[in-house]
């Protein structure tokens, strides 16, 4: 019994010094500092109704009128295009690459998606897989220019990814009002239906969570960040994404080709958010619009909203999964909490916050020692109490 | 002027600093520095007199550094106080240090490269009238000081066009200009040749005579004899002794600060040399800015079994060479072979797993990852290969076991072990790593640029005699140096490399250091080594083995 109780200690004491755990418990500190403050804020602006309000924030999935189990569905179906974003900003992180094109890139992957969705009749059952490799194909291609650029002449990828954005969608505007696919394709300032053998299986989820609109996707989404995990921390390929993010100098003289790497970092991090736009069209839900991409001049929103995701989870790809989670969760009380009288954006400016303390719990778990210090110096005063505390633990 | 008989015992000149008859103008008391898992300062005292020279002489990791980042006010110490003029002064920053006249040139220069001179000099002290510069005062003003202490700099040129020993002397111009009487000199003669050495020396003499003071931070024992009045030793963050030069020997001070004895003469069996592992024919290095030929048809041999050296003043197209042999630039003209493979286009890893080892010159932007952890960055040309991975996984095994033996066989000191970021290492510990990685590879050919840059002298004779088990063992060795001392010592054949082009090829034995000091400023040029090492290939090997005969 004993030396079990030793046991965890000692793992508790081992898991404490990863860096995992410390970004974990930093993302942690954030959130509760931002919740906190986002609190104060409502009972500011609303004291009578506040109570009310903070329950509802509280209640995320659970402020569903049919039952906290339909709003996890809801959650899981509104989440999986930040999955993909949040995935693809936070690998492209790890590679030390700023992808703020993923909005462009899952445009991309909506757009070859949309395309084979609705032409590629003849291909029958494969339809949706063939639809989901070309959203993919598309986000590939749309991360690979600004990695080649990057690599080549040193264009820095911010600036290259975020003209790719409104390169991309006005490009797919112009390609879908041309005259070779505005007959086939475009009805008004919608494109037409996604046929119904390229939509993606529900899988059972349609049973389980009934009209939530759900499907495999969250799977995909998934799967997919567990391979990235693999790919990052277990393999050879990933670990030469990451020595060249952290010095791209001293990879080159080890023998890694940096250039390639660069380049594929990006194309693999535009590979994912495509996917996600990719899964977003071929949903088989109603509730995208009735699977139809509508032409407007604006860049998608999904692809910023995987930067928030992404630095919450220190760019670890299992923490993405949580990290989406989370801001899913409380994105469900926006809506909730107006009929208390707040602001659905509430909810936003919660999420700004905690991104805030984000940035500044990077350097909080990095000076924990010093923190430490600081409480051990107080502790110190009384040192008796603290010793025999300790004795009678172990 | 040395006494080397009547005072064996250097224990007692510390006693005898009592420092009743001279003033102390800094005085560093108690002072004490936690790190993360380490203590670079334990309880350090350290005087500095009024007028003197003082140097501050430690083992890579020793804490130098950090003391004197501590009276700069980079760091704060975790205890201790510091005194000037025996009143208690407290600096947070280097502002602060600046307000008490405390200066330090670093070791890598902090210049603003597109500014002129003079801009550099007075930038953050710029006199102004009416929100205005007033250059022409300061200038004034520089031009007397540059005048009163032999300084002599060319005001309106840029930083970025002058020669490394012109920012040296820019430096020290600006901490004359902030009327700064304690001066911090950190390895100032690690980039200069012999001459411009000498010349440093005079001026540091010339500046303690004007009543400044003057920290001198160096690893070369030599010329703590020559300049300076006293030397404080550091041992891992702990004084071992404050001495005066005059009672103390070198071989003391150098068993003081590593604590055992050192040994300076390098023996070196005599080998023979083998096959030709290295051949370079013609090659030509085209610089993408100026357009010059950086490398200009440069030729020559390295045989198994022989430690050949290019010397030169840095500057001269020797780290261009080691790029372009290393495959970190390309290669405008001529071929490089490997044991008789032309590896001019071939890649830098395809270099790595063939034969060639590279201990890079900038180990922070080559060398090494500083983010990651000692594993991985021993690790760093190794874990693409059997059994470091396995089907493209990533075996962590082999790896923290290879990182395991390396820290030991080569004395790497760190903080938390296999896992310490490398950034957290001193450098001298850095460079270690690098010598470990590269010297554990045993490839055929070990190409080492400026391989103990910043290494003590307990961490040169090591890696020296590392170097030199290579050849021993039969390896061809290339040694791109601007240390005289390490030139002669090591090599068994000297390139002198000036503007490009091998100017003399000679063997150590028959060249002597003044002789070498003349090739090396391009006073002196061999139009044979020069021909060889241009046009005719057939010659140069035949040269060559001419050489090795007489050897």
């Amino acid at each position: 019994m004993k030396i079990k109780k030793q046991q965890i200690i000692d793992y508790w004491n081992k898991l404490k010094e990863t860096d995992g755990f410390k970004a974990f418990l930093g993302s942690m500190l954030a959130i509760s500092m931002g919740l906190f403050l986002g609190i104060v804020l409502m009972i500011f602006v609303n004291p009578s109704n506040s109570l009310q309000g903070i329950g509802r924030l509280l209640m995320g999935m659970f402020n569903n009128p049919r039952g906290g189990w339909i709003g996890l569905g809801q959650l899981l179906y509104r989440a999986t295009p930040l999955f993909f974003t949040g995935l693809a900003v936070a690998f492209a992180f790890k590679t030390g690459l700023f992808n703020i094109g993923a909005s462009g890139q899952y445009t991309m992957g909506i757009f070859i998606a949309a395309l084979i969705g609705i032409l590629g009749d003849s291909l029958g059952s494969f339809q949706w897989i063939l639809a989901v490799l070309g959203g993919m194909l598309g986000g590939f291609v749309w991360g690979f220019i600004p990695g080649f650029f990057k690599a080549k002449f040193n264009v820095h990828e911010v600036i290259t990814s975020i003209m790719f954005n409104y390169i991309g969608v006005f490009l797919v505007n112009g390609i879908l009002t041309s005259n070779y696919l505005r007959n086939e394709m475009v009805d008004l300032q919608r494109t037409a239906k996604i046929d119904q053998a390229a939509r993606t299986p529900y899988g059972f989820f349609d049973t389980m969570f009934p009209n939530t609109g759900l499907d495999i996707s969250i799977f995909i989404a998934i799967g997919t960040a567990i391979i990235l995990y693999i790919v990052l921390n277990k393999t050879v390929f990933g670990r030469e994404l990451k020595s060249v993010g952290l010095n791209r100098d001293a990879s080159k003289y080890a023998g890694i080709n940096e250039k390639r790497s660069i380049m594929l970092s990006m194309a693999i991090s535009g590979m994912i958010a495509g996917l996600g736009g990719a899964l977003f069209i071929l949903a088989p839900s109603a509730r995208n619009f009735g699977n139809t991409y509508s032409i407007e001049s604006v860049i998608v929103a999904e692809g910023f909203d995987g930067i928030p995701i992404a630095l919450l989870a220190a760019s670890n790809p299992i923490g993405v999964i949580f990290s989406t989670l989370f801001i899913g969760y409380i994105s469900l009380s926006g809506i909730p909490m107006q009929s208390v009288g707040y602001v659905s954006e509430i909810v936003n400016m919660i999420i700004s916050i905690i991104l805030y303390f984000s940035a500044f719990a990077l350097i909080m778990t990095q000076n924990i020692g010093k923190i430490k210090n600081l409480f051990k110096k107080r502790i110190k005063k009384k040192p008796s109490d603290q010793v025999d505390v300790k004795a009678g633990d172990l | 002027m040395r006494n080397e008989t009547s005072y064996p015992l250097f224990f007692e000149s510390i006693q005898r600093n009592g420092d009743e008859f001279m003033q102390n103008i800094i005085e560093m008391r108690d002072i004490s520095k936690q790190f993360p898992g380490i203590l670079a300062n334990d309880k350090v005292n350290f005087n500095l007199r009024k007028g003197e020279i003082h140097a501050l002489l430690g083992e890579n990791g020793a804490g130098k550094s950090t003391l004197m980042s501590i009276l700069f006010g980079i760091y704060t110490p975790t205890s201790g106080q510091i005194l000037k003029n025996g009143e208690p002064i407290e600096i947070k920053s280097p502002n602060d240090a600046n307000d008490h006249h405390i200066g330090m040139v670093h070791q890598h220069f902090k210049l603003v490269d597109v500014f002129t001179i003079l801009d550099n000099i007075i930038l953050g002290v710029e006199t102004t009238k009416y929100g205005f510069h007033q250059k022409a005062k300061a200038r004034e003003e520089i031009e007397k000081i540059s005048e009163q202490y032999d300084l002599r700099v060319d005001l309106d040129a840029k930083i970025q066009d002058v020669s490394v020993n012109m920012q040296q002397r820019t430096e020290i111009l600006k901490m004359l200009y902030r009327h700064n009487d304690v001066l911090i000199f950190d390895e100032p003669t690690a980039v200069l040749t012999p001459q411009e050495i000498k010349q440093l020396m005079s001026t540091m003499k010339k500046l303690v005579k004007e009543g400044k003071s003057i920290i001198f931070i160096t690893h070369k024992l030599d010329e703590i004899m020559e300049v300076c009045d006293r030397v404080t030793v550091l041992r891992r963050g702990k004084v071992i002794g404050t001495v005066e030069t005059n009672d103390v020997k070198k071989e003391d001070l150098s068993k003081m600060m590593v604590g055992r004895d050192v040994i300076f003469e390098i023996d070196k069996q005599e080998t023979k040399l083998g096959d030709v592992v290295l051949g370079v024919h013609d090659l030509t290095v085209i610089s993408e800015r100026t357009k010059k030929n950086v490398v200009d048809h440069v030729s020559f041999e390295v045989r198994q079994g022989e430690i050949v050296c290019i010397a030169g003043v840095d500057g001269n197209g020797q780290s261009e060479l080691g790029m372009v042999l290393t495959g970190l630039i390309p290669a405008n003209e001529g071929q490089i072979l490997l044991n008789d493979i032309d590896i001019t286009q071939k890649s830098i890893r395809y270099r790595n797993d063939n034969g060639i080892s590279h201990i890079p010159e900038d180990r922070h932007k080559h060398g090494l990852i500083l983010d990651d952890h000692l594993a991985n960055n021993l690790a760093l040309k190794k874990y693409h290969l059997e059994p470091f991975q396995k089907r493209g996984f990533i075996n962590k095994k082999p790896i923290y076991e290879l990182a395991h033996q390396l820290i030991e066989k080569f004395d790497i000191r760190s903080g938390d072990g296999v896992k310490s970021k490398l950034k957290n290492l001193s450098g001298g510990n850095q460079q270690k790593a690098i010598i470990a990685r590269e010297i554990d590879k045993n490839s055929d050919l070990l190409i080492s640029i400026q391989t103990v840059r910043g290494l003590d002298v307990g961490a040169v004779e090591f890696a020296h005699r590392r170097i030199i088990e290579q050849r021993d063992n039969g390896k061809a060795v290339l040694l791109i140096s601007f240390e005289l001392d390490e030139v002669m010592s090591v090599s068994d054949r000297i390139l002198v490399m000036y503007e490009g082009q091998i100017v003399k090829n000679v063997l150590t034995k028959n060249i002597t250091v003044e002789e070498l000091g003349l090739y090396m400023a391009g006073v002196k040029k061999d139009p044979d080594a020069m021909i060889l090492s241009s046009k005719d290939d057939t010659k140069t090997s035949k040269e060559a083995e001419d050489n090795t005969h007489e050897n």
